[in-house]
């Protein structure tokens, strides 16, 4: 009856500060049965470590499971269900810090990749049928935030000559091609590769463009 | 039930009479390309206004921001019944239709689009609204797959495949990889070039770089 509320719901939350996040995330914990959340942004430069956007979390069990396996977990399916792709001392760890049920629901506003873990230190108390409606309802709090603070990916962060470079090596070119291509040398390509490597805060060409590809930017 | 019946039942359930469903293109240009409206398999004249009269900053938000714009004629009985909800945003006319919603659309991993429904007697609560929005993310995922579908298909990659080229696109070496997933350097590179050959790319940026465009790595 908790997911027949939450689907002819509450009105939609004008999300505009952290704190209407949080309060809204406290909200959603509710609906869908969850006694703990964590909401990651995915949409860092690969190589960092996803960044928490908002959790209510014990610290210590963040640091004792280690965010790396909090973003797996927030990518895959339901714990206690098949098909998730954690192993099962991953599922174990998660479980001696009270992460019984856990359910990941991906979620995106526009380019930006969120995951949220949702848990609950009972197993079968997670309400699998309004995670959909939990998807949307984070994206719109998600864009109305990002919407209020401005912070667009990196979209303008590279040059022309950088993203046209960039974006033909994505389609298989090598540099000295794609000197040819733009009418400069194959050292000129490779500057620009390397400022636009630089700028994208990625150690090599594959990440460079993977970023680029991820944001928008090719 | 057909994907054209669907969205036509979607746009009458909010008081709408005519709709229009475009991709938007992930890279910079946003090129709009319709897919679908009210007059399968025919183009409306809807259609033709959105191609030609959705403006850029429309498409921005569109391809940002998962909150649902509208906008109507002064005093026309829809300005009241959007202003009721808080969280959507107001936007400039497309076409000559006097009121109107875009909802941005997103699927797949890169995949951005919009469904724009035009009509007089807009009915809309947030509860109406959100839940025909979910319907609409499933359509257009759905329509997508479709066409993807009957263009061939994404190539099959295997899962160590693809293990291996989303390890690529985090920016690993081949070594890395193959530390990480337990195998020789020898077979991580054999993987690698198994996927670029089934990805029909010339070398690995390309294949890392289509297969995040098919959406197949993230």
């Amino acid at each position: 009856m908790v997911a027949a509320a939450l689907a002819v719901s509450q009105p939609i939350a004008v999300v505009s500060t952290r704190r209407d996040l949080i309060e809204f995330m406290r909200q959603i914990c509710r609906d869908v049965g969850a006694d703990r959340y964590m909401l990651v942004d995915l949409t860092v430069r690969t190589g960092e470590q996803a960044r928490i956007v908002a959790s209510n979390w014990i610290f210590d069990a963040i640091d004792m499971i280690g965010i790396d396996l909090i973003a797996k977990a927030a990518r895959f399916g339901r714990t206690t269900e098949p098909g998730h792709q954690l192993s099962s001392e991953e599922v174990e760890l998660l479980a001696q810090q009270g992460h019984v049920d856990v359910v990941g629901v991906p979620v995106r506003a526009g380019r930006a990749r969120y995951a949220l873990l949702l848990s609950a230190e009972k197993a079968g108390s997670l309400l699998s049928r309004a995670v959909a409606k939990v998807e949307l309802l984070c994206s719109y709090a998600l864009s109305l935030l990002s919407g209020k603070q401005g912070f667009e990916t990196q979209v303008d962060a590279l040059s022309d000559r950088e993203r046209e470079c960039l974006s033909w090596v994505a389609e298989g070119k090598t540099t000295e091609e794609v000197g040819v291509i733009l009418g400069v040398s194959g050292s000129t390509a490779n500057s620009y590769l390397t400022s636009a490597m630089q700028k994208l805060g990625a150690r090599n060409r594959a990440l460079a463009i993977a970023t680029a590809i991820r944001s928008g930017l090719i | 039930m057909p994907v054209y019946r669907e969205l036509l039942e979607l746009a009458e359930g909010l008081g709408a009479s005519d709709f229009c469903l475009a991709t938007i293109g992930s890279d910079r240009q946003r090129k709009l390309t319709p897919i679908m409206d009210a007059a399968f398999p025919d183009a409306a004249v809807l259609t033709q206004q959105v191609a030609a009269d959705v403006s850029p900053a429309m498409l921005r938000h569109a391809s940002n921001s998962t909150i649902v714009a509208w906008w109507a004629a002064p005093r026309h009985s829809a300005v009241s019944a959007f202003e009721r909800l808080r969280w959507v945003v107001r936007t400039v006319a497309i076409g000559s239709a006097r009121a109107g919603l875009v909802m941005p659309l997103y699927a797949g991993r890169c995949e951005h689009g919009m469904l724009v429904l035009t009509g007089t007697d807009f009915a809309v609560c947030d509860d109406t609204l959100a839940a025909a929005h979910l319907q609409a993310l499933e359509l257009f995922d759905r329509l997508l797959k479709l066409r993807a579908e009957m263009s061939g298909g994404n190539p099959k990659l295997s899962r160590r495949e693809l293990e291996c080229l989303r390890l690529t696109a985090e920016g690993q070496t081949s070594d890395e990889i193959a530390t990480n997933l337990g195998l020789s350097v020898h077979t991580a590179n054999q993987y690698l070039s198994n996927a670029t050959q089934k990805l029909d790319a010339v070398n690995r940026m390309h294949a890392v770089a289509k297969a995040l465009r098919f959406g197949l790595i993230d």
